[in-house]
This record gives structure tokens, C-alpha cells and sequence, in this order.
């Protein structure tokens, strides 16, 4: 019982640890998603906390709320931890809408009755684009990041 | 490219297959297909023209609504009616993906097949398996392996791997912490291998304050910080964000690396971006936006990016809407204005809608210092259920284009059991 035995004091506090949260997994049951939104939304961005209390449960409502920033992109962070919830409501078709690796037509191209979407690069975005690329190129790096998102890219960019 | 459709026919009559020989589910499954038929007429920027179809289809089958297992199929392809080459080698298809799910209680999700994979700071297309579940109310996990899709042009498809995942701990709504892992291996060889930190956290006045950290395996460097806050005031939402991205370590990915990115990922700059979104949802009539990005480069003099824009429901079936920007970048060739307007106007048969869309360029671009871009749909929802037939004509005049007239039709139907 000295200090100068660190794998027995690691070892149980390792062992303190896990029970712990054996113990609290007992306390609580897991909050599970159901496997769709149960409620049938109007079009258009849904408010999640409009209908939900901001934070109650196992989902931080808030945190989904889709605010026009949400809808262009600001739903990196959210979707990065909990792709799930997305899943709720989307298809991953939809997603692929703006995400894919190869849809070739840009989003506005393919639906140009969408006017109220959240779509990227309306209008020319050839010119746009070379000045945008300069300014900040990493968002464009979370879509057009690898060989077969940069396809249309080649003709002036190369490989 | 007849061989890249026949690889995608044949991946979706296996899948089919597959459907069919697991026989009809026990219980009601739901069936849901849903396809788009596009036509437009174009002229490329070499002059070729072009008149292509293209058929995008979506097919999802089982337990839609339910746990269990279900199987969902996203593709698309095109055929050029005229034949002037304006699509050069390009692939003429893709099984965007195609796979068969299990989902079952304690969150778990199995996923096998071509699938896309967001969580944990992946943005992968994989061909392979994915599984999710929880291990404790306070653990969750997942986990993914199999082929990369998105690099299968360089040097083929043997010896490549992708495979990683995300650990997470969190409590109930009041955060979540996670550490994710990226592996990816093209002929054998690592281009890419990423260690992420991501975390958010509920603190008191309904403000999340949430974030992401990658570090690179492979260049040995942080490639980004991201971190934001979420503000409720006032009845408004203010969302000030902070970035910082070390170009080698985020856009180094070794043979990989796109055209767009290979200059810049072998420079040593690093850029910081501070920011804000503000959303006013009830300024009066209108519903309010304000972005600003202020870009600080180690290199090169800074950048800001100012805009608002608004949305105006001037009557129950019509919207309005509007954006003005302005790019403020460190010299003239960096600099532009940009204004949109829109319309969408519901009707009782269908809907119309108007986009205009006008950039100025501080300096010229090919001796023209504007863009003006002009659009307007006419949709038509018919009377056979779910039959939409939609129109579009759009107007250019930029520095790619003199003056170029585009159509486009479109015929979507969807089917629902
Ligand atoms: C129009 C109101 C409305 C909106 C907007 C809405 N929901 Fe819901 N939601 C409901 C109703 C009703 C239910 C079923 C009752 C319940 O479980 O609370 C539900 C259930 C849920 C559940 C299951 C709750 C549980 O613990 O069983 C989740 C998760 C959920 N919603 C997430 C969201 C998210 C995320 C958003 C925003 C993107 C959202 N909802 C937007 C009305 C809404
Ligand atoms: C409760 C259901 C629900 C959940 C959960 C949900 N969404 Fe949505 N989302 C919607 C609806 C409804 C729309 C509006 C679609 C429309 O108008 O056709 C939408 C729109 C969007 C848009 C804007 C699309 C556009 O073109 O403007 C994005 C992006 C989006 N969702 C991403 C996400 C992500 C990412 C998640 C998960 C982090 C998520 N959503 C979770 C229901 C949901
Ligand atoms: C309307 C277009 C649009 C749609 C639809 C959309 N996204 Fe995004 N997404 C974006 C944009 C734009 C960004 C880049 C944001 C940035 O970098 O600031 C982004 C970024 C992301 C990222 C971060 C990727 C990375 O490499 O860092 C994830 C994850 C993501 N989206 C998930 C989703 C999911 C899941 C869906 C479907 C539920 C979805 N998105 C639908 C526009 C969209
Ligand atoms: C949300 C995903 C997303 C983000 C973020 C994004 N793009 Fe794109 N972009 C697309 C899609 C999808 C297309 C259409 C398919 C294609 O051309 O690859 C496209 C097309 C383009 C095109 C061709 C446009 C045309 O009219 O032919 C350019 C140029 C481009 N992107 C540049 C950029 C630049 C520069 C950035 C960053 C400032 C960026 N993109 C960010 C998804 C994105
Ligand atoms: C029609 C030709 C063309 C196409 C197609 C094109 N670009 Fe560019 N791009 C340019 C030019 C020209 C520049 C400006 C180069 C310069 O000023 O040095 C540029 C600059 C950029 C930059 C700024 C970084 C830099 O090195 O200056 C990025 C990022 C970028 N492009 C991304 C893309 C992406 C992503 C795509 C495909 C989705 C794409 N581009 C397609 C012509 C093109």
C-alpha cells in the first residue's frame, strides 16, 4: 500500500471507474431513438425546439434547430456526432443532393425550382468560385476533397 | 461510359436480387421509389453542345418506418443525346449507394454495402460494413471498414482501405464528447489517417457551445479547429465561430490530393477564420440573416465577407427573398458584390419560381468585370398522384459565357406502399 506500486493504484482506480458506469447504466436505460420522426412534418426547415423542449431526453432539440446557418452547412458539427438523428427525417439521397462524390450537377442545376433551398454556388460560380477558393478553401475541401469529388474540377485544375 | 454502367446496373440487379431471393418480409414492408428525369439542352464552355438525360433513381424496401432490416438504393446515369463530346471521359453513372440495414434496440445500425458515412468527421463513401450501438446510456460507438469509393481512379481499386470510427461519451442533453479515427490506404500505401476530438456541451440560458479538432496522423500536424456557440437572445439565434486550418495538414492526402489542392497543400499557410451568423426569424415582417467571415491568413493579408439576406412571405403562396454580399479580400482580385433575388409562388396547380443572381467584380476576369444570371420554373404537379413535370429556362452572361440560354425539363414521380 505505498505509492510506489502505480499499476495496482491504475488498476483499481480503472476498476472504480467501470463500476461507476456499470452502476449508472444500471441507474438509467439507454435513451434510444425511435426509428423514424414520429410526427409528420409541414415543408420546409423544421424548429425542433418550437416543438420539443430545447433540451429534454437524450437530444439537445436546440442543437437541430434548422436555422437558415444550419441549413448552409452549419450542420457539420451536429451531423458529425449524431448522424442518427439526421436519419430521422433524411434519406441520405438527400444529403447526397449537395454532398455527393459524383452527382455532377450542382444542386441548384438539378432542382432550379428550389429557389428557397440552402443550395451552394448559384448563379456562375466559375468566376465566384476562384475568389471564394482563395479566401477559404477548407469548406470547399469538406465536398470536393477527393479524386472523384474534384472530377469536374480536372479540365482547368489537372489532377 | 458503357463500363461504368454496366458496374452500376449490375450493383443494383444484385441488390435487387438479393431483395427478391430474401423473399417477401414477414411483416407489412414499406416500399418507397422515387425518380427524377432530367433533359437539358446546354452549350458547354468549348462550344460542344450538349443535350443530356439523365435518370436519377431511389429505391428504398422494408422496415422504413420500423426497426428492423431494409435495403436502399440511390443511383443515377446519363446518356447525351447529342453527340458533340462535351463530357469528354467523364463517368456517364454512379451507384451513389446500395445497401441493406439492421437496426435493431440500444441504437444499433448495421449497415452493409455502398454507403456514405458522415459520423466522426468522416465524409467517406465506402464500400464495405458500418455498425453503430450503444454500449451503456453513456457509450456509444461506431465503426466502419471496407473499400473507399472516392479514389478508385487512382490505381485502381486493389489495395485500397478505409476503415475507422468514433467513440463517444456523453450525458443524456448535457454533452457528448467524442474521439474519432481515419484510416485510408490507396495501393497499399497511407494517404490519410486522422485522429478527431469533438465535443459539445449544454451550459444554462439554452447556449451550446460545440466543436472539432483533427489532428493529422500522416503529415504529423493539426489540420483544423473548429469551434462555435449557439446564442439564444432576444428571440434571435447568434452563432459566432471560430476556425483554424493548417493547409499541408488538412489538404495533404498524399496521391490523392485533388487538382484544386495540391498548390495549396504544399504551401505552409494557415488560416484563421473568426465569424457570426445572426438569425432575426421575426424582424417585422421579414426573417433576417446577418453572416460575417473575417478570414487572417500566416501569408497573405486578410479577407472579410459581409451579408444579409431576408425572407419575405409577402402572402400565404408567395415567398420572397433577397441576398447582398460583399468579399473584401486583401486586393482588387479578390473583391466582388453580390446580389440575389428569388421568388416561389405557390399555385393552385403547381408552383412558379424566379432566381436572379448578379456578381461585380472589382477586377476584371477575361477583360469582364460582371455576372448576371437569370432563371425561372414553372412546375406543374399533375393529376396523376405524385407526377410532377417541372420546366426551366436560365440565362448567363459572365466571363465564361457571352450569352448563353440553357433548358431544362423535368418529369419526378414518387410511389409510396
Ligand atoms: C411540428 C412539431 C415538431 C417539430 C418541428 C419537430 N418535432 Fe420531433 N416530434 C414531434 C412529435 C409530435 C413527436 C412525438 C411525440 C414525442 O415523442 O415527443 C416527436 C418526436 C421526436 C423524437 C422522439 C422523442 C422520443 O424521445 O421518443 C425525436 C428524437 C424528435 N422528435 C426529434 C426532432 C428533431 C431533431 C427535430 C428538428 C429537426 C424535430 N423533432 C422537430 C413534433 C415535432
Ligand atoms: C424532425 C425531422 C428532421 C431531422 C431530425 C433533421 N431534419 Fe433536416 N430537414 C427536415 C425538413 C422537413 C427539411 C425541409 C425539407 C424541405 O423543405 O423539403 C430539412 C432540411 C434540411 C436541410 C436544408 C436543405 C436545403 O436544401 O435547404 C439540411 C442541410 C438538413 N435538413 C440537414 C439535416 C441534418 C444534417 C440533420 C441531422 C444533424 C437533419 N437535417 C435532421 C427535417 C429534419
Ligand atoms: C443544402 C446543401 C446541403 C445538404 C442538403 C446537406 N449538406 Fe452537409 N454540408 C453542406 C455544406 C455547405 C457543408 C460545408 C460547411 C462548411 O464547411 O462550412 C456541409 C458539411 C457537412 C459535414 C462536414 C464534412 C466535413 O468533412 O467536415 C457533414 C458531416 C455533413 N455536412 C453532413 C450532412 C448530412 C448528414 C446531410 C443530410 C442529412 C447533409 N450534410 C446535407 C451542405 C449541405
Ligand atoms: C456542400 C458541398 C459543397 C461545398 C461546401 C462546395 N461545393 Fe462546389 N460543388 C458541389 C457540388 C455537388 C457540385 C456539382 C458537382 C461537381 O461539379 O462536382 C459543385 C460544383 C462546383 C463547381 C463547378 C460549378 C459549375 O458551375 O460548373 C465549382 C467551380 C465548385 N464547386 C467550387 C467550389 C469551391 C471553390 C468551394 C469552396 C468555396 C466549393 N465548391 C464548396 C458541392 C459543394
Ligand atoms: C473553368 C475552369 C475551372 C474549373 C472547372 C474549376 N476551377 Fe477552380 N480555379 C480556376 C481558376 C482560373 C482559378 C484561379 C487560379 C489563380 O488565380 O491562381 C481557380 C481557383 C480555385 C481555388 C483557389 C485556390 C487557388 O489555388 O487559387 C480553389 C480552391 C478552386 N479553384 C477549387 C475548384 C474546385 C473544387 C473545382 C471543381 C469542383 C474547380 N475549382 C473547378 C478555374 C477553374
Amino acid at each position: 500500500m505505498t505509492p510506489k506500486r502505480p499499476l495496482f493504484w491504475s488498476g483499481l482506480a480503472a476498476v472504480a471507474v467501470a463500476a461507476v458506469l456499470v452502476g449508472c447504466a444500471a441507474l438509467h436505460s439507454s435513451y434510444e431513438l425511435p426509428a423514424a420522426h414520429p410526427d409528420e412534418l409541414e415543408p420546409g426547415p423544421p424548429v425542433c425546439s418550437d416543438c420539443h423542449e430545447p433540451d429534454g431526453g437524450g437530444v439537445v432539440y436546440a442543437r437541430f434547430d434548422h436555422t437558415p446557418a444550419f441549413a448552409a452547412g452549419a450542420h457539420r458539427l451536429a451531423a458529425g456526432q449524431r448522424e442518427a438523428v439526421c436519419s430521422l427525417c433524411h434519406q441520405p439521397s438527400m444529403c447526397n443532393g449537395c454532398h455527393a462524390d459524383a452527382v455532377e450537377l450542382k444542386p441548384s442545376t438539378r432542382d432550379p425550382g428550389g429557389t428557397r433551398r440552402a443550395y451552394p454556388h448559384r448563379g456562375d460560380y466559375l468566376t465566384r468560385h476562384r475568389i471564394d477558393g482563395r479566401v477559404d478553401p477548407a469548406p470547399c475541401f469538406r465536398c470536393h476533397g477527393n479524386p472523384k469529388a474534384s472530377a469536374s474540377c480536372r479540365p482547368c485544375h489537372g489532377r | 461510359m458503357p463500363k461504368r454502367w454496366g458496374a452500376t446496373a449490375l450493383a443494383f440487379t444484385a441488390l435487387g436480387a438479393f431483395v427478391f431471393a430474401a423473399g417477401p418480409p414477414a411483416r407489412a414492408a414499406g416500399v418507397h421509389l422515387a425518380s427524377s428525369t432530367l433533359v437539358r439542352a446546354f452549350e458547354d464552355r468549348d462550344g460542344n453542345r450538349a443535350t443530356p438525360v439523365y435518370e436519377y433513381l431511389q429505391a428504398d424496401l422494408g422496415e422504413l418506418d420500423d426497426r428492423g432490416v431494409s435495403v436502399h438504393l440511390y443511383g443515377w446515369g446519363r446518356l447525351d443525346l447529342a453527340d458533340d463530346d462535351a463530357f469528354g471521359d467523364r463517368a456517364a453513372g454512379e451507384a451513389v449507394y446500395a445497401y441493406a440495414q439492421y437496426t435493431a434496440g440500444n441504437n444499433l445500425m448495421v449497415r452493409l454495402g455502398r454507403q456514405y458515412v458522415f459520423q466522426g468527421g468522416a465524409n467517406e463513401s465506402l464500400d464495405g460494413v458500418r455498425v453503430d450501438a450503444d454500449v451503456s446510456p453513456l457509450f456509444s460507438f461506431t465503426a466502419y471498414g471496407g473499400v473507399p469509393v472516392a479514389v478508385e481512379e487512382v490505381d485502381g481499386r486493389s489495395g485500397d482501405t478505409l476503415w475507422g470510427g468514433r467513440f463517444g461519451h456523453h450525458s443524456g442533453d448535457r454533452y457528448d464528447l467524442g474521439l474519432s479515427y481515419k484510416h485510408l490506404a490507396n495501393d497499399g500505401s497511407r494517404d490519410d489517417e486522422f485522429v478527431g476530438l469533438d465535443g459539445s456541451v449544454s451550459l444554462p440560458a439554452g447556449i451550446g457551445v460545440s466543436g472539432r479538432s483533427l489532428y493529422s496522423l500522416a503529415t504529423d500536424g493539426w489540420a483544423e479547429h473548429a469551434y462555435e456557440a449557439d446564442v439564444p437572445a432576444w428571440g434571435t439565434r447568434i452563432r459566432p465561430f471560430f476556425q483554424q486550418v493548417s493547409y499541408e495538414d488538412r489538404f495533404d492526402t498524399g496521391e490523392n490530393t485533388g487538382g484544386p489542392f495540391r498548390a495549396l497543400a504544399g504551401s505552409d499557410e494557415r488560416s484563421t477564420t473568426l465569424g457570426a451568423d445572426w438569425w432575426i426569424p421575426a424582424a417585422g415582417p421579414v426573417d433576417v440573416t446577418v453572416r460575417l467571415h473575417h478570414n487572417r491568413y500566416d501569408e497573405r493579408s486578410s479577407a472579410t465577407y459581409a451579408a444579409g439576406s431576408v425572407r419575405w412571405p409577402v402572402a400565404k403562396a408567395l415567398d420572397l427573398g433577397g441576398e447582398l454580399g460583399r468579399m473584401n479580400g486583401g486586393d482588387d482580385r479578390d473583391r466582388y458584390t453580390l446580389l440575389r433575388l428569388f421568388a416561389y409562388w405557390e399555385l393552385p396547380f403547381g408552383y412558379a419560381t424566379a432566381d436572379a443572381v448578379y456578381a461585380r467584380y472589382d477586377e476584371d476576369v477575361f477583360g469582364e468585370d460582371a455576372s448576371l444570371f437569370l432563371s425561372a420554373t414553372g412546375g406543374w404537379r399533375t393529376p396523376v398522384e405524385n407526377l410532377l413535370v417541372e420546366v426551366n429556362a436560365d440565362y448567363g452572361s459572365d466571363p465564361y459565357f457571352d450569352s448563353n440560354l440553357r433548358a431544362f425539363a423535368a418529369v419526378r414521380y414518387v410511389y409510396d406502399r
